[in-house]
């Protein structure tokens, strides 16, 4: 079956026991990973994700703490001997920044000594577009309300037409909402209890959101510094009246 | 080995990181720069070539965001502080460099060459031999004068288009390049009559069976969309979306 691995469940500003919040959906022979912080290549190899798996990394937007881990894992395939091509997907503005990033490492140098294709594809803003099918997977994104521009993605298995959809870094937002319409799990940001800041949400209305969305579950992910995950877990159950699990690094979902 | 940089990836339209046409070439200590948008001589630099060594300058077209920094280059060649330009400098360029320049000297009469010379060769389909290169030209049908480039050195071939619009001899002049720098001006379906949209782009490269494609000159609609989809869904090998400071060695 589907899964969906939590890589790192943390807001920007974390704590010792999240990474940022990246996650990889692994299939039967490929795996799709979606933002890329910390120490991918340790995080994927604890959860049994080969490295030969992904083909396609997805990037929701150019904050630091869901990109950074790309310079490092760019090399890190190299160095592992990759040859095939990498497809990385993101916005018009996340792909210049990613760049810019691999620039300040001089990374076209790195291509004359035999780097592995890295193809960069944009993700139009269009709400729910169909973003690329795989053999097992089709993807669709959605641009949400965030800081700067944002997409939310929705991953569906194509045998069993059962979906999961991760809301990136967003306020509470119809577009994402109905992305995630007849989702079985709603990976949401929680970056706070209850009060609304801009640009994020709180758990309160990310279940209000699971809500909305009809998903069978809701799963909080992007949370603060120590923050009291049975507080969370309440405030979302609250508005969603559904299951609720408040994300841990490492934490399993099949779908 | 033919290394190149792309030093302007981007068109006459200003937009942030993707500067107007310029494309440096370097066939071992050899440089040979493609194109002179505004700004290409300072980026020159800034990807380790001084323009005080440029020997050979390559004119795709005449439109302002390829041939600018013609009058900067000769300014610069003119009146550097403690440099004295001795070597000649080589400008090739399509039917109608002649007229641009002695049109600029009209305007710029300061930059005319001082203590070098500057000499013009006009092109439109043919091939010349230097020492360890050849330069081939074909008509690239952005205008009624603009011509792609074919630099081949030690059996390696680069083929870079200019503005250009799909067309046989394209496909001729590009026949099985290890790399292909095209222009992609717009995605598929965008009405354009001198420009090349992403279908055609991945048509043509197919045709002419190149290794790799870079995906050159973007417009804004062609960084809205999935452009290398599109050039996908024709063409089957590398594709790559230049940016400026795209340096690739074939």
């Amino acid at each position: 079956m589907p899964q969906v691995v939590l890589l790192g469940t943390g807001a920007a500003l974390s704590d010792a026991t999240r990474e940022h919040t990246y996650l990889v959906v692994k299939g039967r022979h490929e795996a799709i990973l979606i933002d890329c912080a910390g120490s991918p290549v340790q995080r994927l190899e604890k959860s049994g994700v080969a490295l030969e798996q992904i083909d396609h990394v997805i990037l929701t937007h150019h904050h630091p703490d869901h990109i950074y881990g790309v310079s490092v894992f760019l090399l890190d395939l190299w160095l592992a001997g990759r040859k095939k091509v990498l497809r990385i997907f993101g916005l018009a503005e996340t792909l210049r920044a990613t760049r810019a990033m691999m620039r300040a490492f001089e990374w076209e140098r790195w291509f004359e000594v035999g780097f592995f294709p890295v193809e960069f594809h944009c993700i139009p803003k269009r709400q729910r577009s169909a973003l690329f099918t795989t053999p097992e997977f089709s993807i669709a994104t959605t641009p949400t309300k965030h800081l700067l521009p944002t997409v939310a993605v929705r991953v569906q298995a194509r045998a069993t037409r059962r979906a999961v959809t991760y809301s990136s870094d967003t306020e509470m937002c119809d577009a994402v909402a109905q992305l995630a319409r007849g989702s079985d799990i709603l990976f949401h940001e929680a970056t706070t209890l209850r009060q609304a800041t801009g640009g994020h949400t709180s758990a309160q209305q990310a279940g209000m959101q699971a809500k909305r969305a009809g998903v069978k579950k809701l799963v909080l992910v992007h949370l603060p510094p120590h923050c009291d995950a049975q507080k969370w877990r309440a405030a979302a159950e609250k508005s969603f009246g559904g299951r609720v699990v408040v994300g841990k690094d490492f934490a399993r979902f099949e779908f | 080995m033919i290394r190149f940089t792309i030093l302007g990836a981007g068109t006459g339209v200003p937009m942030p990181q993707r500067s107007p046409a310029g494309v440096l070439v370097q066939i071992g200590a050899t440089p040979l720069l493609f194109d002179l948008g505004p700004g290409t001589i300072p980026r020159l630099d800034a990807a380790g070539v001084s323009y005080r060594d440029l020997e050979f300058v390559f004119l795709t077209h005449l439109h302002p965001d390829h041939t600018l920094d013609l009058v900067m280059l000769l300014q610069a060649l003119n009146y550097t502080p403690s440099f004295t330009r001795e070597r000649p400098l080589r400008l090739f360029g399509c039917v109608g460099t002649r007229a641009l320049y002695d049109d600029l000297l009209r305007a710029y009469p300061s930059v005319a060459p001082r203590g070098f010379e500057l000499t013009i060769r006009e092109l439109s389909a043919e091939r010349i031999a230097f020492d360890a290169w050849t330069i081939e030209t074909a008509p690239s049908a952005h205008t009624a004068t603009s011509i792609a480039y074919r630099i081949e050195a030690e059996d390696k071939a680069l083929v870079y288009t200019g503005d250009a619009k799909e067309n046989p001899a394209l496909i001729e002049i590009a026949r099985d390049a290890d790399a292909f720098v095209c222009e992609c001006a717009f995605p598929r379906g965008y009405a354009t009559r001198d420009h090349m949209t992403a279908d055609a782009v991945g048509r043509v490269a197919r045709a002419a069976r190149v290794k790799r494609v870079i995906l050159n000159h973007l417009y804004p609609p062609a960084l809205e969309v999935d452009v290398v989809a599109q050039v996908r869904a024709e063409y089957a090998g590398e594709i790559i979306v230049a940016e400026d400071g795209t340096r690739i060695q074939v």
